[in-house]
């Protein structure tokens, strides 16, 4: 059984190098460019941290990191693993299956990347060969361990999460990354730039006692003479380890032994798309929709890759009279946010071709609102997170993330609110779906110049209160100043945002009929 | 049995059933233009009641009135004794409507649009996927659910309409020309699909310039002209023993329509 499948896995190895030369080609830019990673990911913390002991605290840390993800990436990214049940009918007992795709797992491209990680290591790291040991049972115990997390977490959700769960997963994962991805910069970040600091060590002192960061804390511990201490993290690995494996092999018995449980009569949703993911609710379906359409329709694209360029000409304007290069860093997201809010404040009408189906239904105007702004907020949040940790990273003070965060948060729900009742009370031409991009309007003027301006006035005027109350906080950057803008920014997007839904939807349960009429003479 | 037949025999009764959709005086001006005056009818419980009219005579008004995407100017129109323009939501739900050259979702999926369809009238997901199914099924759209609706053929597109128009199991279906566009053999798919209908205890308004068809399908008939009702009830009290074309002429006065136009002889004048 385990020859066998060490077989397949050498036989699945090689179908990357099949298919052309063209495949081959790419197949092998993706593994050089794989192994280039792993080799940085081992170098990148003796560059940024020449201390002996801050390096070692940026090892264990990066270790935990990448024990962690191993675990936690199967959960929600639904891998081309093998299955047990795949083998459930050939001639041997669920142990022999477990055991057998255990060990072939040593013949799959993440577990080839580790070794080259742990390879890149012990060249790159000359200290630890005078604890060769340590090095040695360290890096049994990651490789064990990491091929147990991925064989455990994928075989887990794939036996207990139904298959029309598993983009709900996905949502959740994506969530988490977005989550944990500032934290992650901000330690580091501290740990490269003051040496000696108290925040990365006391991660990797919490990391250490972890089941992610116990190897590496017990390597770091052997390379500082405390064997005691090595061996505590080393016996704490194993013994989770051991946990593994035994929960390994109840979920491989209980894998060959049943089978997935047919989906309900009626609930065949497949081939719907998006529609798929989302409940069957007025305002979910038409959020699906809207996605829909910013998917498929030019139009949008055009929209969402001409934003980025208004913060570019501002900066280099601002740059070049003179601003300051570190406060100018703040800039480009809130401009960028308050740009993809505003982009939808003529939505009814660059949409209109069956709002007629909205109002021939009496779908209640606040979920046609909330739903439309689907897309926005879908692009915007991930981009608050990501784009703020970014923006501090580069402004070079972690502590001002929150004033950060909250001031991008605010004006995109801020300016997202103010397009929702823009788009229902001041429709004007756009240009048709199905046009060309650049096409112009059929019908010209009547008030796109007004609704246009209009609706920037009010998303600025009413983003400036939340935006004081940020710059205040990062030119005093205190926790709490910092705390309260984050919490302050929030609140009064959410409530603008809120009521700009709500207005808006009234807005429109009063004058949908004109709606339908004014989207109308523009086609 | 010819449906002409049926149609007949539908009168009767259908006469004799209560009446589910009440217009009175509808009226819609647009500035100096009045594109309905004062339109009063009555359609009853298991009725196909048919709406004529020459080219522009306010027939989508109407019906566009009726099914609430148009706000009349003055006038009352109640469906199962709920005020269209004072309760929309309640009375959306037991409408069903198809307008007339009004653009459909048309980047989404036959599948998709249905779906859609179902949802926005409040219907649960299992309720949606198996009439979506049966819809596609007795329109013949099955292997066209698949692709996005802008890639239809017009009739296509009209047939998905109505299946969207008549997912959430209305009372009263509000259509505006149905049959335009739709090949033959469809119609009368679709006819048996609507006489279905209606013998189950729905109603069905529907707009058409083709006399003969409403003549042939339709057991009740509102006349419309330049605006106003000119005439209305069964379609045998309407055609009042001649042919509802010839009667039509008659009302609209186009017996004189067609002369003049004596140099158009099919001769070129440069001879």
């Amino acid at each position: 059984m385990v020859a066998r499948l060490f077989r397949l896995r050498l036989a699945l190895l090689a179908s990357a190098f099949r298919g052309g030369f063209r495949a081959t080609m790419r197949a092998l830019l993706v593994a050089v460019v794989a192994i280039a990673a792993a080799v940085g990911y081992a170098w990148a913390p003796a560059w940024l941290a020449p201390g002996a002991e801050d390096r070692a605290a940026v090892d264990v840390f990066l270790a935990s990191v990448l024990l962690a993800s191993i675990a936690l990436v199967p959960l929600f990214a639904h891998l081309g693993n093998l299955e047990p049940r795949q083998f459930a009918s050939l001639p041997t007992t669920p142990a022999g299956i477990g055991a057998a795709m255990y060990l072939s797992s040593l013949l799959t491209w993440p577990t080839l990347w580790l070794l080259v990680w742990m390879a890149a290591l012990y060249v790159l790291r000359p200290e630890w060969r005078g604890v060769a040991w340590a090095v040695a049972v360290a890096a049994l115990l990651t490789l064990l361990l990491s091929i147990a997390y991925a064989r455990v977490s994928s075989a887990f959700v794939k036996l207990v999460v139904p298959k029309r769960g598993l983009s709900v997963l996905r949502w959740i994962g994506a969530l988490l990354l977005f989550t944990a991805l500032p934290v992650i910069v901000f330690i580091l970040t501290e740990g490269f730039r003051s040496p000696g600091s108290r925040t990365l060590a006391d991660a990797t002192e919490v990391l250490g006692w972890t089941p992610f960061g116990a190897p590496a804390a017990g390597l770091a511990l052997a390379l500082q003479g405390d064997a005691q201490g090595a061996l505590t993290r080393f016996a704490l690995a194993a013994g989770v380890l051991l946990l593994l494996l035994v929960i390994w092999h109840l979920l491989v018995a209980r894998s060959v032994t049943s089978v997935e449980r047919p989906a309900p009569d009626g609930v065949t949703r497949d081939g719907l798309e998006l529609f798929d993911r989302f409940p069957a609710r007025p305002r979910d379906v038409i959020a699906a929709r809207s996605l829909t359409y910013w998917r498929r329709d030019p139009r949008y694209r055009v929209t969402l890759l001409a934003i980025p360029f208004a913060p570019v000409v501002m900066i280099v304007a601002l740059w070049v009279a003179g601003a300051d290069p570190g406060m100018l860093a703040l800039l480009p997201l809130p401009v960028i946010l308050l740009l993809l809010g505003w982009s939808v404040h003529n939505e009814v009408a660059f949409d209109s071709t069956a709002i007629w189906m909205h109002v021939a239904s009496g779908t209640r105007g606040s979920h046609d609102r909330a739903g439309r702004l689907a897309p926005v907020m879908l692009i915007g949040l991930p981009l608050v997170v990501v784009g703020s940790s970014l923006t501090v990273t580069v402004v070079g003070d972690w502590r001002v993330l929150p004033a950060v965060m909250g001031m991008n948060l605010s004006v995109l729900l801020v300016s997202a609110g103010v397009s929702s009742v823009f788009s229902a009370l001041m429709p004007y031409p756009a240009t048709r779906p199905g046009d060309s991009p650049f096409h112009q309007p059929a019908v010209q003027g009547s008030g796109a110049g007004l609704a246009q301006t209009l609706s920037m006035l009010v998303a600025l005027l009413f983003s400036i209160p939340p935006v004081l109350v940020s710059v205040g906080a990062i030119g005093d950057p205190q926790f709490e100043t910092n705390a309260i803008a984050l919490v302050a920014g929030a609140a009064w997007g959410l409530v603008l945002l809120w009521l700009g839904v709500l207005i808006g939807g009234k807005i429109f349960d009063r004058g949908a009929p004109e709606l339908v009429a004014v989207t109308q003479t523009f086609d | 049995m010819p449906s002409v037949v049926r149609a007949r025999e539908r009168a009767e009764i259908a006469a004799r059933n209560p009446v589910v959709l009440q217009a009175e005086s509808l009226t819609k001006s647009y500035g100096q233009v009045l594109a309905a005056a004062d339109v009063s009818f009555e359609v009853h419980a298991g009725s196909l009641t048919g709406v004529v009219g020459p080219n522009g005579a306010g027939k989508t008004t109407v019906l566009s009135m009726v099914s609430g995407l148009n706000r009349p100017t003055s006038g009352r129109i109640s469906v199962r004794d709920i005020d269209v323009w004072g309760d929309g939501p309640a009375a959306k739900r037991v409408i069903g409507s198809l307008p007339d050259r009004l653009r459909l979702f048309d980047r989404l999926t036959g599948g998709q649009l249905l779906y859609y369809a179902g949802v926005l009238q409040g219907l649960d997901q299992k309720t949606v996927a198996g009439r979506a199914a049966e819809l596609a099924t007795a329109f013949g759209l099955e292997s066209a659910l698949d692709r996005p609706v802008s890639d239809y053929s017009a009739g296509m597109q009209k047939k998905i309409g109505l299946a969207c128009s008549m997912i959430h199991a209305p009372e009263v279906l509000v259509l505006d020309e149905p049959y335009e566009t739709i090949d033959p053999v469809s119609a009368s798919n679709v006819t048996e699909i609507l006489e279905k209908y209606v013998a189950g205890g729905g109603s069905v308004v529907m707009s058409s310039h083709s006399l003969d068809l409403i003549q042939r399908i339709c057991d009740h008939v509102v006349v419309i002209v330049d605006g106003s009702v000119v005439a209305r009830g069964t379609v045998d009290e309407v055609r009042d023993g001649v042919s509802l074309e010839e009667r039509f002429k008659h009302l609209t006065r186009s017996d004189d329509e067609g002369k003049g136009l004596e140099w158009l002889r099919g001769s070129s004048d440069s001879d």
